[in-house]
């Protein structure tokens, strides 16, 4: 009987403990930022935020398609070279596809310059180069 | 075999206890996805996971008085290190003073010392602090949209915006009548904002959410026609900035901001022009703004422009571009009544 009640028992704990690692196993599914790698076509200062409208050439081999992004200063970690605004140079990072934070000046107010997403962490390379 | 026959039932259980549990967070949070009729977008924010206390030196100190500065009840220093914008990662005696005026206000007992009830205070600042302005998400709308994916939370270890709250953009539509609606769009919005149109002042009003507030100007309202310089105040602080002034035009004629409702053909060669088909295009004076330029004083027949995309960029920019690859130019038809409420796009192949 003894037996019987610690394995009922046994089988409750593993279904319980099963049941908490699916929920959770969904949950932890953070959407997390996508990668990009691009040559910097074009850049230009996002007047009312703060931020910079960073255009990349169209990529012939990689899972981005080129276009532009949101470079946030108070927000996108930074790393070597920092070649941010120099047309040319490469530039590898993630991005959260979707946000918009590039807004210019316009009479009388902003208005929005629609980017593929904001960056989150972008590197560059020192010199530019051709393409 | 009875053994062996158990512990399959138990395995095929488990599985589906996993399932289960993986359906049902699926669907609690689609449901809570459903419920937020406003989607919500954030940076990735910073999260305080460890205990700090004075005499500790690491970067968790330096977003511990990011955090401290950014309400005056609590800020580190007033000039000098640790004061806005020089946060330093040492926790000396100006950040346990600071802590324990946090601390204080949120009626935690006043240690100085950095535990799980502060960290959990702070954890639920942070991420008020840092919520991205969806208002460009909620307001731009365009012909041919942008491919995006929608993000709800993203957690983990990420620098710490900075950027000043509220912020104002823009309001909608630009020119009013007194007693006309209009939208103030911006970020940072508390449940209680006063609005500035000019020298009137209008306090105590609830927003629809953190990046919109809609507003009435009372008919009764001694407010006389003309043009004002609006901004928002909370007790995060003023959206005003130096550079830009967000105006309302009150007037008895308003005239309606351009809308753009098409833009033909969608895909350029360089040599050939485009046709932006809509209304409140005023006969000159209209002008395409793009991320790569713009292009002044286009005249218009009210209802049609007429522009060369290739003559918005740069030769330089061009040879950055692969052959025969086409990039996508969005635009705004900008004249004396405003900016479009929605953008242009064309693609141009070079």
């Amino acid at each position: 009987m003894k037996k019987n009640i610690s394995t009922i028992c046994l089988i409750i704990l593993l279904l319980a403990v099963s049941f908490t690692v699916g929920f959770f196993a969904t949950e932890t599914q953070a959407v997390v930022p996508l990668g990009f790698s691009g040559h910097l076509m074009w850049w230009l200062p996002c007047t009312c935020s703060g931020s910079l409208y960073l255009f990349y050439a169209p990529n012939v081999d990689s899972s981005f398609p080129g276009g532009p992004l949101n470079y946030a200063p108070y927000a996108t970690i930074t790393y070597s070279y920092y070649n941010m605004i120099t047309p040319g140079v490469w530039h590898l990072g993630t991005y959260l596809p979707g946000v918009q934070g590039c807004w210019i000046i316009v009479p009388h107010g902003c208005a929005p310059l629609p980017v593929l997403g904001q960056e989150v962490q972008v590197g560059t390379s020192m010199l530019p180069t051709p393409f | 075999m009875n053994k062996k026959l158990l512990l399959s039932v138990v395995g095929a259980l488990c599985f589906g206890a996993f399932i289960c549990g993986a359906v049902v967070s699926t669907v609690l949070k689609a449901q809570n996805e459903i419920a937020s009729t406003t989607p919500s977008f954030s940076y990735p924010t910073f999260s305080f996971q460890k205990n700090l206390k004075f005499g500790d030196n690491n970067q968790d100190i330096r977003q511990l008085q990011i955090v401290l500065n950014r309400d005056a009840d609590t800020h580190v220093s007033s000039s000098g290190v640790g004061s806005s914008g020089q946060e330093s990662n040492y926790f000396g005696q100006l950040t346990t003073n600071a802590v324990m005026r946090f601390q204080t206000k949120y009626g935690i007992s006043a240690t100085g010392f950095v535990g799980v009830l502060t960290r959990t205070k702070l954890n639920q600042i942070v991420p008020a602090m840092v919520t991205m302005s969806t208002s460009a998400n909620q307001n731009i709308s365009t012909a041919s949209s942008l491919s995006t994916s929608t993000i709800s939370v993203v957690s983990g270890a990420e620098p710490l915006t900075k950027e000043p709250l509220p912020r104002l953009y823009t309001v909608r539509p630009q020119q009013i009548k007194k007693g006309d609606n209009f939208t103030l769009v911006g970020a940072g919005f508390e449940t209680e904002n006063t609005i500035h149109i000019g020298s009137n002042v209008f306090p105590h009003i609830l927003p629809q959410d953190s990046n919109n507030i809609s507003f009435t100007i009372p008919a009764a309202s001694t407010i006389q026609n003309g043009t004002y310089e609006v901004w928002v105040e909370n007790k995060q602080g003023v959206s005003k900035i130096s550079n830009q002034s967000i105006d309302l035009i009150i007037t008895d004629n308003p005239q309606p901001t351009p809308v753009i409702s098409s833009v033909l053909p969608a895909t350029v060669s360089e040599a050939e022009m485009v046709t932006v088909t809509g209304t409140g295009f005023t006969s000159d004076g209209n002008d395409i703004v793009s991320g790569f330029g713009t292009i002044k004083n286009l005249p218009s027949n009210g209802n049609q422009i007429t522009f060369s995309p290739k003559s918005l960029i740069s030769a330089e920019a061009v040879a950055r571009v692969p052959a025969g690859r086409a990039i996508r130019i969005d635009f705004y038809v900008v004249n004396a009544n405003g900016a479009s409420n929605v953008f242009g796009s064309v693609n141009l192949k070079l």
